[in-house]
C-alpha cells in the first residue's frame, strides 16, 4: 500500500506540471486580453505598455516565462504577483481558502446527511408516497440552476431582503477565526443551495444502489440468519451500497475545494470561485495559474484519498 | 493705440481665465456650475456601506488612480488633489490651491499659490503639504513604477517632462516649488487644460513627500499605495502606522475609511458627513440592489445598469432612492476607415442611417439609461452646446433616432451598390460577451442586415476585446459595437483628440478604434489645445465635433446615464466630475 | 409422532406486469424430526420459493401466499414477521447456493457468524467469538482461529461453503434447508459438503430438507425425497422407492437423463423433450402433458392429484396413468428401451 501512495504521489507531481503547462500555453494561445495593456490604463503610452511588459516579464519568450514562473515556483513556493493589484498570488489564495474550503465541507456535511437518508428510506420504501415525493423533488433539485436558487433562498429567508427573515444575507460571511457564530449561520444558506442538487443525485443514486444490493445473496443470507431488518439495511446493505458514494463525495468535493463560483457569488463568499473567475476576466495569468494548480491538486489529491479510502471499505481491493 | 491692442490680449486673457476658473460658473459650459439644484447639507454621524460587484480598487497607489472607482472610493475621499470637484460643479475648485493658475509668459507658465497647514494624517501627523510634495508627486506619475496612464497624455507640455516612462522618479525641470507656498509650472507653449485647471484636477496633483515616499518608489513596483499618507476627511482604517493592514483593506473584499484624524474642516469645502465607510466588493448585482434598496444605509457601487426590474423600481415605486444623471460618457460603434467597406463615406453614412438607435438602448434598458446621441460630446460638456445640442448639428442620417432605411438606401446607392443594399463580403465584428453589452451588439447585427450587411459577430470577455481586438489596428477588426468613452474632466479634449487625432493611433492600446486619420482634422485638432480662451475651446471643439460626426467614423448612440441608488435613509449626492458616481464626501444619513 | 415441518397445500402466486405467476402452486410435504427429504426439479420448478416462503422470506407486495407450513405445531405461513425473525436463524437455518455471493465481502466471516449468534443469543462478543471457532472447526475448516479474521474471499470454494454451514448451525437449528448447497461446487468438494451435512445432520438430530436439481447429489444422503415439476409435487416417496421404482413419467425423464456408470458408454442419454412449462400460462390438464411421451386426450383436460400408490401409502404420485401400466413402462424403460418404444409396447398395446 506504501508503494502505491508513493507512486500516485509521484503521478500527482507530473500531473501538476503538466497542468501548469498546458495552462500556459491556452492562456498565451487563446485571444485574450493583453495583462500589460490592461495594466497600463485607458489611454496608455505606448513606452508605458512596454516598460509595464518589461516589469511583468511578458517581453521574454514562452519558455523562458515559464522556466522562471516554475523556478520560482518549484524553489520557492512561490505563486507570483497578480498582474491586477499586484498582490501576492500566493496570500491570496491562501487568504481565500478557508471561504471555499468551509463552504465545501459544509455542504458536503449537509448534501451526505440529506442524500443518504433520503435515499435509504426512498429504497425501502420504495414506491410509497414518500419515495416518489423524494425522487421528484430530487429531480427538482438537480435541475434548478445554483444561482436561481441561491437567488431564492434569499429572497425568501434572508434577514435583509427576505420575506421570512431569518438568515443572514448575502455579504455577511466572515472567517471562522473571527466570529465562530456568524461564520456559521452566515454559511447555512449557501450550504443547503449548493448541496440541493448534490443531494438529489445522491439520493438517486444511493436510492438505486440500495435497491440492487438489496437483492444481492448476502441480503438473504442475512435475513436467513434472523436478523433484524434494521441492521440489515444498515448494516449490510448500506454497507455495500455506499462504495459508490464515497468515491463520486470525494471527487466532488474535490472539485468544489477549487472554487464554487455560483454560489460564492451570489452569497458574496470571498472564495476561490470568484478569485478564479475575475482573475479569468481580467487576463491575470499569475493568478490564473494559481487557482487552477489549486483546483488540479485537490482534484488529483481527492482522487487518491478516495482510492486510497477504497481499500479501506472494500477488502477485496489491494494495491500492489 | 497699437500699444493698448498689444497689451490688451495678454490682459484679456488673464482677466477670462480668471473669471473661467475662479467663479466655477459659466466657462462656456451648458449647464451652470457651482449653484446645484439639489441641497448638500446633510446630518453628521453614521457608518453607510457601499456595495461593489467587482474588485474595486486596482491600486492603492494615488498616481495609479483613474477610473470612476478609484476617484469614488479612494481618490475624493483620503486625499486632497490641487484642484478638486465639487459636486455639481464643471468646472475645478481650488483644494489645496489657494486660487486658480496665474497665466504668465505667453500663457508658458502657470503660478499656483498652495494653502498652508494642511497636514497628513499619521505616521506623518506633524508633517505640512508642501509644494515640492505636489512637484515630487507629479514626477512620480511619470515613472514606470507608478505606471500612471494620463500624465504622458496631459503633462507632456511641461518642459522637461519625459517622453517615455522613466525607470525611476526623475526630477522634471519645468515643475518647480521655489518655496513651501508656490508651485510654478514651465510649459513648451500654452496649454489650455493646465491653464483652465482642468488637468490639474486629478490625482496626480496628489502630495506625495518625497523625504517619505522615496524609499517606497526606488523599486520596479512602488508599494508607495500601502504606505501612503492621506490629506483628506477620510483615511484608510488602521493605516496610521503607516502600514496599510486588513483592517482597512483586503483586497477585492474590503475597504473601510474612517475620519483622518489630521484634517482640518476649515480648509476644506467638503463637508464629510460620515463617520465611516465601509466598501464591500464582489456582490452580486442582483441581490446587492435589493439589499440597498429594502435595508438600512447602503449605496450602489459600480455596476453598469441594474438588473431591469431593479431599473423599473427606480422609475416608479422608489423615485426618490435614485438618481440618474447623464455620466459625462457616451457609448459608439466603431468603423475602422482602413477595412473595407468603411474606407467610403457613404456606406459609413448608410451605416448611420440604417441604426436604430433607440432600439440599442432599449437593449441596456431603455430611456432611462440615456439619452439617444447624435454627436460625440456627451452633455454638460463645454462644445456639446456649440456642437447643436440634444438635436446636434442636424445631419439627415442621425434625423430619425430609429434609423431611416430608404436614406440608407440611397447613400449605399451613391456608395456604388446600385440594388441599395449592401453586397459585399461578411464584416467582422469583436463584441463584448457580458450582457447588456452582447444584446447591444446583437441587435446592431439584426439592425444591419436590412441592409444587405452581414456581421461576423465574435463575442470574447470584455478585456479581450478590447487589449486583443478592438484596441490593435493589425487584428483589422471592421466593426467594434461595443465602445464608448466618458471625459477625463470637463473640457472636450479629453473626448475628442484621444478618438479622432491621427497622431494617437498606436500599434496597441489604440482608442482611436476608426483609424481617423486626415490630415486637416489632425492639425485642427492638436492646434486645439493651446487655445486658453474658454469660450473659444468650447466652440472650437463643437466645431470640430460637428465636422467629425459628419464624416461618420463612428455611430454615437447614446449619451449614457449614471444610474445610482440608495437605501431610504441615505441622502445620496452625486459627482459630475466624477460620471455622477457617488460623491461620499457630501453624501450623509437622513 | 407428528412431524417437525408439514407443508399443506401451500401456494405463491405472484402478481407481476406479465400476469400471475404461480410459482407454488399447491405443495404439500412434511419432514420427521431428525429426517433428510430431497427436493428435485428443474430450475423455476418452485422448489427454492417454497423453502425461502416456509422461512417467510417470500414475503413482497405482489405475493399472494396460502396455505399451511406448520414448524412444530406453529403455521409459519400465519406468523408474524417478528416470530418468524425469531425462528429464522435459531430453530430453522438456511444456507444457499453460492457461498462467495452469499456471505457479505466485506466482513470477516468469523464477524458475520458472531452476528449469526448474537442475533439470537445474549452473549459478550468473547463468548460469541470461542463459538464460532469452535463451529468452524467442526465444519472442517483447519486452523479456524486464525480462519475467523479472513474475509470470504480469502477462502476456497469449499471452505466457504463449510463456512456457511457453520453460520447455519451455530445456534444449533432443527431443521436446516440447504439450497443447492453443492452446485456451485467442484465435484469432489461437493461430496465432502454432503458428507459434511450428513454427519452433523446425525449429530445435532437435525432434520434437513436438501433442494437440488442433481438426482447424484440426494442418492447418498436422503431419507426421502420429493419430485416437484411446475410448482407442484409429482411424485414423493422413500429414496429406495424414487430410485428404484419411480412411477411418474418426469421422474423417469430424470434418472435416465443421469449418465450412470453401469450402462454402456456408448448408451445415449435421454433428455426431457420440450421446456418447463410458463407459470403464468399453465398447460391444462396435467402440467407435465406437452412433455409427457404417454400422454392421453383425457391427461389433457384432468388435473392430476397426488395420490398414493396402491400397496404402498408413502409413496405418492401424481398422474392419471393406471399405476399398473407406469410399473410396466418403467420395467421397459429401465430394460434400455427407448420412450416412444415403450409407449409403444405398452400403451397401444391394449393395456389403457
Amino acid at each position: 500500500m506504501t508503494t502505491y501512495i508513493v507512486r500516485r504521489l509521484l503521478w500527482v507531481i507530473v500531473l501538476l506540471f503538466l497542468v501548469s503547462a498546458i495552462t500556459f500555453v491556452i492562456f498565451f494561445a487563446l485571444p485574450s486580453a493583453d495583462p500589460a495593456q490592461l495594466r497600463a490604463g485607458r489611454q496608455p503610452n505606448p513606452q508605458l505598455v512596454e516598460a509595464i511588459r518589461h516589469k511583468l516579464g511578458l517581453d521574454k519568450s514562452l519558455p523562458v516565462q515559464y522556466y522562471r514562473y516554475m523556478k520560482g515556483l518549484v524553489l520557492h513556493f512561490d505563486f507570483g504577483y497578480s498582474y491586477q493589484n499586484n498582490i501576492s498570488v500566493k496570500q491570496q489564495i491562501f487568504d481565500r481558502l478557508p471561504a471555499t474550503a468551509s463552504l465545501a465541507v459544509g455542504a458536503a456535511v449537509v448534501w451526505l446527511v440529506i442524500g443518504i437518508s433520503v435515499g435509504t428510506i426512498s429504497a425501502i420504501k420504495r414506491r410509497s408516497l414518500f419515495d416518489r415525493v423524494a425522487m421528484g423533488g430530487a429531480l427538482v433539485g438537480i435541475s434548478a440552476p445554483v444561482y436561481w436558487l441561491g437567488l431564492l433562498s434569499l429572497y425568501l429567508f434572508a434577514n435583509d431582503i427576505g420575506k421570512i427573515k431569518i438568515f443572514p444575507g448575502s455579504g455577511s460571511y466572515v472567517p471562522l477565526s473571527e466570529d465562530p457564530t456568524k461564520w456559521f449561520t452566515s454559511l447555512i444558506l449557501p450550504w443547503f443551495v449548493l448541496a440541493a442538487s448534490f443531494a438529489a443525485f445522491y439520493a438517486r443514486l444511493l436510492r438505486g444502489n440500495l435497491i440492487e444490493v438489496m437483492s444481492e445473496d448476502y441480503i438473504r443470507t442475512a435475513r436467513a440468519k434472523g436478523l433484524r431488518e434494521r441492521r440489515v439495511v444498515l448494516r449490510h446493505g448500506i454497507r455495500s451500497a455506499i462504495t459508490p458514494i464515497v468515491t463520486a463525495a470525494g471527487l466532488d468535493i474535490g472539485i468544489l475545494l477549487g472554487g464554487a463560483i455560483l454560489t460564492e457569488s451570489v452569497f458574496n463568499i470571498p472564495g476561490i470561485g470568484r478569485l478564479a473567475y475575475d482573475s479569468i476576466q481580467q487576463s491575470d495569468l499569475p493568478m490564473i495559474q494559481g487557482t487552477v494548480l489549486l483546483g488540479a491538486f485537490f482534484i488529483v489529491m481527492m482522487n487518491l484519498v478516495v482510492d486510497v479510502a477504497y481499500a479501506f471499505i472494500d477488502p477485496r481491493v489491494r494495491y500492489s | 493705440m497699437q500699444k493698448l491692442r498689444r497689451l490688451m490680449p495678454l490682459a484679456a486673457v488673464a482677466v477670462l481665465a480668471l473669471v473661467a476658473a475662479g467663479c466655477g460658473s459659466g466657462g462656456g459650459g451648458s449647464t451652470g456650475g457651482g449653484a446645484g439644484t439639489q441641497s448638500t447639507s446633510g446630518k453628521t454621524g453614521g457608518t453607510v456601506t457601499l456595495l461593489d460587484a467587482a474588485g474595486s480598487v486596482d491600486s492603492l497607489d494615488p498616481g495609479y488612480w483613474y477610473y470612476q472607482t478609484d476617484y469614488e472610493e479612494l481618490g475624493q475621499t483620503t486625499q486632497r488633489w490641487l484642484y478638486s470637484w465639487k459636486p455639481k460643479d464643471n468646472v475645478p475648485t481650488p483644494d489645496i490651491a489657494q486660487g486658480p493658475p496665474q497665466i504668465s509668459n505667453g500663457g508658458k507658465t502657470l503660478t499656483i499659490k498652495i494653502k498652508s497647514g494642511i497636514k497628513y494624517s499619521p505616521p506623518l501627523q506633524n508633517q505640512t503639504v508642501k509644494a515640492a510634495d505636489i512637484k515630487y508627486a507629479m514626477e512620480r506619475c511619470f515613472a514606470a513604477p507608478v505606471g500612471n496612464g494620463y500624465a504622458f497624455s496631459y503633462y507632456s507640455g511641461i518642459q522637461g517632462a519625459p517622453s517615455a516612462p522613466t525607470s525611476k522618479v526623475k526630477d522634471i525641470s519645468g515643475i518647480q516649488a521655489p518655496d513651501d507656498n508656490t508651485l510654478v509650472l514651465q510649459l513648451k507653449q500654452p496649454v489650455g487644460i493646465l491653464a483652465n485647471a482642468n488637468a490639474l484636477g486629478l490625482p496626480c496633483t496628489i502630495p506625495v513627500p518625497k523625504n517619505y515616499a522615496a524609499k517606497f518608489d526606488n523599486k520596479s513596483q512602488s508599494t508607495y499605495g500601502q504606505h501612503q499618507v492621506f490629506t483628506g476627511p477620510y483615511m484608510i482604517e488602521g493605516a496610521g502606522s503607516g502600514t496599510v493592514s486588513k483592517a482597512g483593506y483586503q483586497p477585492a473584499k474590503l475597504i473601510s475609511l474612517v475620519r483622518n484624524p489630521s484634517w482640518d474642516k476649515s480648509t476644506d469645502f467638503k463637508p464629510a458627513y460620515f463617520d465611516k465607510i465601509i466598501i464591500k466588493n464582489g456582490s452580486d448585482v442582483t441581490v446587492a440592489s435589493r439589499q440597498i434598496l429594502s435595508g438600512t444605509s447602503m449605496m450602489s457601487g459600480d455596476y453598469a445598469v441594474p438588473p431591469p426590474a431593479v431599473l423599473k423600481e427606480g422609475l416608479t415605486t422608489k423615485k426618490d432612492q435614485f438618481q440618474i444623471s447623464p455620466s459625462g460618457g457616451n457609448r459608439y460603434f466603431s468603423l475602422n476607415t482602413t477595412v473595407k467597406p468603411f474606407d467610403n463615406l457613404n456606406v459609413r453614412r448608410a451605416v448611420a442611417a440604417a441604426t436604430n438607435r433607440n432600439a440599442l438602448r432599449q437593449t441596456r434598458g431603455g430611456p432611462a439609461v440615456g439619452t439617444v446621441a447624435t454627436h460625440f460630446i456627451p452633455p454638460l460638456i463645454p462644445g456639446f452646446d456649440q456642437a447643436g445640442g440634444n438635436a446636434g448639428p442636424g445631419y439627415d442620417f442621425y434625423k430619425n433616432p430609429n434609423g431611416d432605411l430608404k436614406l440608407a438606401a440611397s447613400y449605399l446607392k451613391k456608395a456604388g451598390y446600385p440594388s441599395g443594399k449592401y453586397t459585399g463580403p461578411p464584416i467582422l465584428a469583436v463584441a463584448d460577451n457580458t450582457p447588456p453589452a452582447k444584446q447591444t451588439a446583437e441587435a446592431l447585427q439584426q439592425q444591419l442586415k436590412a441592409i444587405g450587411m452581414k456581421l461576423n459577430l465574435r463575442e470574447v470577455p470584455h478585456a479581450t476585446m478590447y487589449s486583443k481586438f478592438c484596441e490593435v489596428p493589425k487584428a483589422n477588426v471592421a466593426l467594434c459595437p461595443n465602445l464608448g468613452w466618458g471625459k477625463d474632466f470637463f473640457d472636450a479634449q479629453s473626448m475628442i483628440d484621444p478618438i479622432f487625432n491621427g497622431k494617437n493611433i498606436v500599434p496597441s492600446g489604440n482608442v482611436n478604434t476608426a483609424e481617423a486619420n486626415d490630415p486637416k482634422f489632425n492639425s485642427r485638432i492638436s492646434a486645439a489645445a493651446s487655445i486658453t480662451d474658454a469660450n473659444k475651446r468650447a466652440e472650437t471643439y463643437g466645431q470640430l465635433d460637428k465636422d467629425l460626426t459628419g464624416q461618420v467614423y463612428y455611430v454615437t448612440w447614446l449619451w449614457d446615464n449614471e444610474v445610482n441608488f440608495t437605501s431610504k435613509n441615505v441622502k445620496g449626492v452625486q459627482s459630475a466630475f466624477n460620471g455622477n458616481a457617488w460623491d461620499l464626501t457630501f453624501s450623509s444619513l437622513k | 409422532m407428528s412431524p417437525l415441518l408439514e407443508v399443506d397445500d401451500l401456494r405463491v402466486h405472484f402478481e407481476t406486469e406479465d400476469g400471475l405467476v404461480k410459482a407454488v402452486d399447491g405443495v404439500s410435504f412434511s419432514v420427521e424430526k431428525g429426517k433428510v427429504l430431497g427436493i428435485v426439479g428443474e430450475s423455476g420448478s418452485g422448489k427454492s420459493v417454497s423453502m425461502l416462503t416456509v422461512m417467510g422470506l417470500s414475503r413482497s407486495r405482489n405475493a399472494r401466499i396460502s396455505g399451511a407450513a406448520r414448524f412444530d405445531g406453529q403455521d409459519l405461513i400465519q406468523a408474524s414477521a417478528e416470530d418468524l425473525r425469531d425462528l429464522r436463524g435459531n430453530d430453522v437455518a438456511m444456507i444457499f447456493q453460492d457461498p462467495l455471493s452469499s456471505l457479505h465481502p466485506f466482513y470477516k466471516v468469523g464477524r458475520q457468524l458472531v452476528e449469526a449468534i448474537q442475533a439470537h443469543k445474549y452473549v459478550n462478543k468473547s463468548e460469541a467469538k470461542e463459538r464460532a471457532i469452535e463451529f468452524l472447526g467442526m465444519v472442517g475448516i483447519p486452523d479456524p482461529r486464525r480462519r475467523f479474521d479472513n474475509y470470504p474471499h480469502e477462502f476456497s470454494g469449499g471452505m466457504r461453503q463449510r463456512a456457511m454451514i457453520a453460520m447455519a448451525l451455530v445456534n444449533e437449528p432443527r431443521l436446516l434447508i440447504a439450497d443447492e448447497p453443492t452446485t456451485a461446487l467442484d465435484v469432489t468438494v461437493q461430496a465432502q459438503i454432503l458428507d459434511l451435512i450428513a454427519r452433523l445432520q446425525t449429530e445435532l438430530e437435525m432434520a434437513v430438507i436438501l433442494i437440488t436439481h442433481d438426482l447424484g447429489v440426494v442418492a447418498e444422503v436422503t431419507d426421502h425425497i420429493g419430485v416437484m415439476y411446475a410448482g407442484r409435487i409429482v411424485e414423493h416417496a422413500d429414496k429406495r422407492d424414487i430410485f428404484r421404482a419411480p412411477e411418474h413419467p418426469y421422474t423417469w425423464g430424470l434418472l435416465q437423463s443421469i449418465p450412470r456408470l453401469d450402462r454402456p458408454r456408448d448408451e445415449p442419454l435421454v433428455p426431457i423433450p420440450g421446456r418447463p412449462p410458463s407459470l403464468i400460462t399453465l398447460p391444462t390438464g396435467c402440467n407435465f402433458h406437452p412433455r409427457c411421451p404417454y400422454v392421453r386426450p383425457r391427461h389433457r383436460e384432468v388435473d392430476p392429484r397426488l395420490e398414493p400408490v396402491p400397496e404402498d401409502p408413502a409413496h405418492r404420485v401424481a398422474c392419471l396413468l393406471p399405476s399398473e401400466t407406469r410399473k410396466r413402462l418403467w420395467q421397459e424403460l429401465s430394460a434400455g428401451k427407448a420412450p416412444e418404444e415403450a409407449r409403444a409396447e405398452i400403451v397401444e398395446g391394449g393395456l389403457a
